[in-house]
């Protein structure tokens, strides 16, 4: 009993935690899940970071995606010190241990593909045959 | 005329849905009897996913074997569809339009027709394997054929009735526990009769070539399918008509009919995510000397029953 | 009834025949045998009604229902990707990067072991002096298409210049964004450098 008991209280907790019956639906529209935890972090694209050890492992990290991209999320969104958090290759989130800043360290970009942004392969050498130029009379 | 014709078409969607509903159930119960979830990802926990799944295979591209039987090939899926839904004019509602007099009968009768589907799109596909596929899955359903319509018989003799509805608003107690191995035998014969998962020969996908069906895509496959999941239903509809009692509850009459088709919609599920296939000679064996005479010795069980009472 | 007769005397006169022939038979008479066939079953009355009982009562199939039905209620071992993700190892092979010192320069120098060790030649390498001397490549270019992701060109690289990244959410709609270039490659270098090094530093001691 005292088991239902406490998946009722979980119940509780999430809808708590989405912030009302509105908010956990819409929650549960996007991710097809209500779970709750504490708040480790956010990163600076807005992406919410949880963890709850309750869940077992794989499911007790978990990204809300930042608002502002809606439905296309994608788990190339995910910046490189979270990554490593998210997929318990550490156990410290970069809150607490912060990864060293280099100057020429560029920003996360997620992956890119089939927009105008895409990556597209160019030679980084020049050309060794170059085309015959008419001498100038 | 154009009201019952209204009744007829809104019965038959009504099938249409519940079959497109089956199919999601059946791909989570699976899910969830492997520890896993089913399709939870289109729109909210991937309820939509069947009407998806339609649009999906109603817009593809239809393709046609070069070879094939152009109009039996076409016109075969369609058949099995109709057929399908055939039965369902014999939904013993509890204020019903039409009273059919020999409704058991028929019964038999769609079901036997049943095969020809099969048949036609097996033979019109013009491949080898789909004409195997087609052979092996007639062999089976007009093998268990007989003893579904024997053991039906039995029933039959019991209930003293043709009549479906009359059936289900006199029968107060039920077959299955006045005889529950001819029950059992019956349940067995219509995974049977449905080619589902003990004796899913006529599409195992992983080691025989799928089956009758190899030559089918898009709509036409999608059709085939619907006919499988409403075959499906219909089974567990007369599984609980002929064999379970109904208790006359006023207006909620219909309700226990429609909850025990469920669980025995619900069964074949289950039967499916926890039985492996059966061998061919094994499955033949049991219909030609198990099933066959015990349901032969149950008819005259019952008929003996009947005298006595 | 002659005929009948005639047909029993031949047929006691063949036994009697083979009776006095026995003896000087070469063949030997077989005194044992080996059954290779499975036994017959038992047809003693209290094997056949346990036998029955067994094959009426589907015992072990109604227990197998038993743990499909209990499967049913158990949490499902799914992750909800990518919301959640799966663990991954430090030394996880994925995207390809080249990295660069803390200084800003770049690491490789144009040693061209990776491209010699590749089993699947997807690196090309070209190599000049750079303007102020140093050796530097001029086109490092993976094809990550035909790349099967061992692991031999970052345990070549004396400089720890060409390393496989953690990232595997690259997958593209075409083919030619896959085939990477040494910018291509030093920008992925610099965008995830901070978990490279967090997990090259999780690992070394087993380096």
């Amino acid at each position: 009993m005292s088991v239902y008991l406490e998946k009722l209280r979980h119940f509780r907790l999430a809808i708590k935690q989405h912030g009302g019956i509105i908010g956990a639906y819409l929650n549960f529209y996007r991710t097809d899940e209500l779970k709750w935890g504490d708040l480790i972090g956010e990163d600076k694209f807005g992406n919410k970071y949880f963890q709850n050890r309750h869940y077992f492992i794989g499911r007790s990290r978990w990204v809300q995606y930042s608002d502002a991209v809606g439905m296309d999320y994608d788990g190339s969104q995910i910046p490189p010190e979270w990554h490593r958090w998210l997929h318990y290759i550490g156990d410290e989130p970069p809150t607490t241990a912060p990864p060293v800043k280099r100057s020429w360290m560029v920003d996360h970009k997620p992956n890119l593909t089939g927009t105008p942004e895409q990556y597209v392969p160019y030679s980084t050498v020049k050309p060794k045959i170059t085309a015959w130029e008419p001498p100038k009379a | 005329m154009m009201h019952l014709l209204i009744c007829i078409l809104i019965n038959y969607l009504l099938v249409m849905v519940a079959m497109a509903f089956f199919t999601l159930l059946e791909r989570k119960v699976l899910g969830y009897i492997q520890i896993r979830k089913g399709p939870n990802k289109v729109s909210l926990m991937g309820l939509p996913q069947p009407f998806a799944d339609v649009i999906k295979l109603f817009t593809k591209e239809v393709s046609f074997p070069s070879s094939s039987n152009l109009y039996p090939f076409i016109f075969s899926p369609m058949m099995g569809l109709a057929l399908a839904l055939l039965f369902w004019s014999l939904y013993p509602y509890s204020s019903p339009l039409f009273f059919p007099m020999y409704g058991a009968l028929l019964f038999l009768c769609i079901s036997s027709l049943n095969v020809y589907a099969t048949l036609i799109a097996g033979w019109a596909s013009n491949s080898k394997y789909a004409l195997l596929g087609a052979i092996r899955s007639i062999a089976q359903t007009i093998s268990y054929e007989v003893s579904m319509a024997l053991i039906l018989l039995s029933a039959l003799i019991i209930l003293l009735s043709f009549n479906l509805i009359l059936m289900t608003s006199s029968q107060w107690s039920s077959i299955s526990l006045l005889l529950p191995p001819l029950f059992m035998i019956w349940f067995i014969t219509t995974l049977a009769e449905t080619n589902r998962t003990p004796f899913d020969l006529s599409e195992g996908e992983s080691e025989l070539v799928s089956g009758f069906n190899v030559e089918f895509s898009a709509g036409s496959f999608a059709l085939i399918f619907m006919a499988e999941y409403t075959n499906i239903l219909t089974m567990s509809l007369f599984t609980s008509v002929f064999f379970f009692g109904m208790i006359p509850l006023g207006i909620f009459t219909d309700i226990p009919l429609v909850l025990k088709t469920m669980f025995f919609a619900f069964l074949f599920i289950w039967v499916r995510g926890t039985l492996p296939r059966m061998r061919y000679d094994k499955l033949m064996n049991l219909a030609w000397k198990s099933f066959l005479p015990l349901s032969l010795s149950m008819m005259i069980l019952s008929t003996s029953l009947i005298i006595i009472i | 009834m002659a005929a009948l007769r005639l047909y029993s005397v031949g047929k006691a006169a063949h036994t009697v025949l083979n009776h006095a022939a026995r003896p000087v038979a070469i063949a030997a008479s077989r005194t044992f045998w080996k059954q290779v066939s499975p036994p017959d079953p038992s047809y003693e009355w209290r094997d056949m009604t346990d036998k029955a009982a067994n094959t009426i009562f589907i015992l072990e199939i109604c227990k197998g229902l038993g743990i499909t039905l209990s499967m049913l209620f158990k949490e499902p071992a799914t992750l909800n990707y990518p919301f959640e993700k799966g663990p991954l190892s430090p030394r996880f092979r994925g995207e390809h990067c080249l990295r660069r010192y803390p200084s800003g320069e770049e690491r490789c120098i144009a040693c061209k072991l990776c491209e010699a060790i590749c089993p699947a030649q997807a690196i090309t390498i070209e190599a000049e002096p750079r303007a102020d001397g140093s050796r530097r490549t001029t086109r490092y270019d993976i094809d990550m298409t035909k790349c099967i992701f061992c692991g031999f060109c970052q345990e070549a690289c004396p400089v720890d210049a060409i390393v496989e990244g953690p990232n595997f959410e690259y997958s593209t709609e075409t083919h030619e964004e896959l085939l990477y270039n040494k910018e291509k490659l030093l920008d992925n270098g610099d965008r995830w450098e901070p978990e490279i090094a967090a997990n090259l530093q999780a690992d070394y001691l087993y380096r």
